[in-house]
């Protein structure tokens, strides 16, 4: 990690783990800014890790408990209060190749506790690079956020609400071919709106303009 | 709208300069919208770092 003042702070894991991610994320849990990434274990699979910088150093915070079978990968989401209780949760899509559960979890202390699950997500597909493929936006404007990203499938889009703390699905819309690249909100007209812009298998790019 | 773009492998954005980027098999471009039309500009589009990508010139793709 490579700090605006030029230091660059590494966390070494023990052999029995490994970092199973192309970048850490930043991340704002409950106010402090921290790292987020996926450590794996070579006999429990995958789980999300947290850190945060102290006395120049990186240091471990929160973990949760791996998925508990060895080559079974999650991705993460991002984190935001997503069911709001006024604490910031981290979401993640586990086993995305699989049954693609996607999973809230909440910190305790040193550990992060899964707190409320909805299958039939997937945010990866094997073989790929892209980890993109979610978006956190308050898309009924209940103000709490909710997370657009594809079905198991990918030939869906849809919009995932766990305010309260019940996942349901507000809405979905059907693609026209699988979903294969980032899913990225931005004003790409510069009216202010921010437009949902992804690429298809087919080869078309889509932009719905807001 | 809708693009049909050639060797099409990723939307990112550049944390750098808030620009939607287009990368496909051999470049990047950056993109905006204008007057309803896409617009593909070649000045901004940053290193990706993927291989052998360049640029192209300033084009539009119906919208």
């Amino acid at each position: 990690m490579r700090l605006q003042d030029g230091a660059v702070l590494a966390h070494r894991l023990p052999s029995y783990s490994v970092y199973e991610d192309l970048e850490p994320r930043i991340i704002d849990l409950n106010g402090e800014e921290m790292v987020l990434a996926v450590r794996a274990y070579l006999n429990a699979g995958a789980a999300i890790a947290v850190y945060r910088v102290t006395d120049g150093k990186l240091q471990p915070v929160a973990e949760a408990d791996p998925i508990g079978i060895p080559f079974r990968w999650l991705n993460p989401v991002g984190a935001a209060d997503f069911d709001g209780d006024g604490v910031t949760e981290v979401a993640a899509v586990v086993t995305p190749h699989l049954s693609g559960r996607l999973t809230l979890y909440q910190r305790d202390g040193t550990k992060f506790e899964r707190e409320a699950e909805r299958s039939g997500y997937s945010t990866h597909f094997i073989g790929s690079i892209v980890l993109d493929m979610s978006i956190i936006e308050d898309v009924n404007g209940d103000g709490v956020p909710d997370i657009i990203l594809p079905s198991l499938d990918r030939d869906r889009l849809a919009v995932v609400s766990f305010a309260g703390g019940t996942p349901r699905e507000l809405g979905s819309m059907q693609l026209r071919s699988t979903i294969v690249t980032s899913l990225i909100a931005a004003d790409l007209d510069g009216k202010g709106a921010l437009d949902l812009i992804y690429g298809l298998r087919n080869g078309e790019l889509m932009v719905i303009r807001r | 709208m809708v693009a049909q773009i050639k060797g099409l492998q990723d939307v990112r954005r550049n944390q750098e300069t808030g620009e939607v980027v287009i990368v496909t098999d051999d470049r990047h471009v950056a993109l905006k919208l204008q007057d309803g039309k896409f617009v593909l500009r070649d000045e901004t589009a940053p290193d990706l770092g993927v291989p052998g990508a360049e640029p192209i010139p300033d084009g539009r793709i119906a919208a």
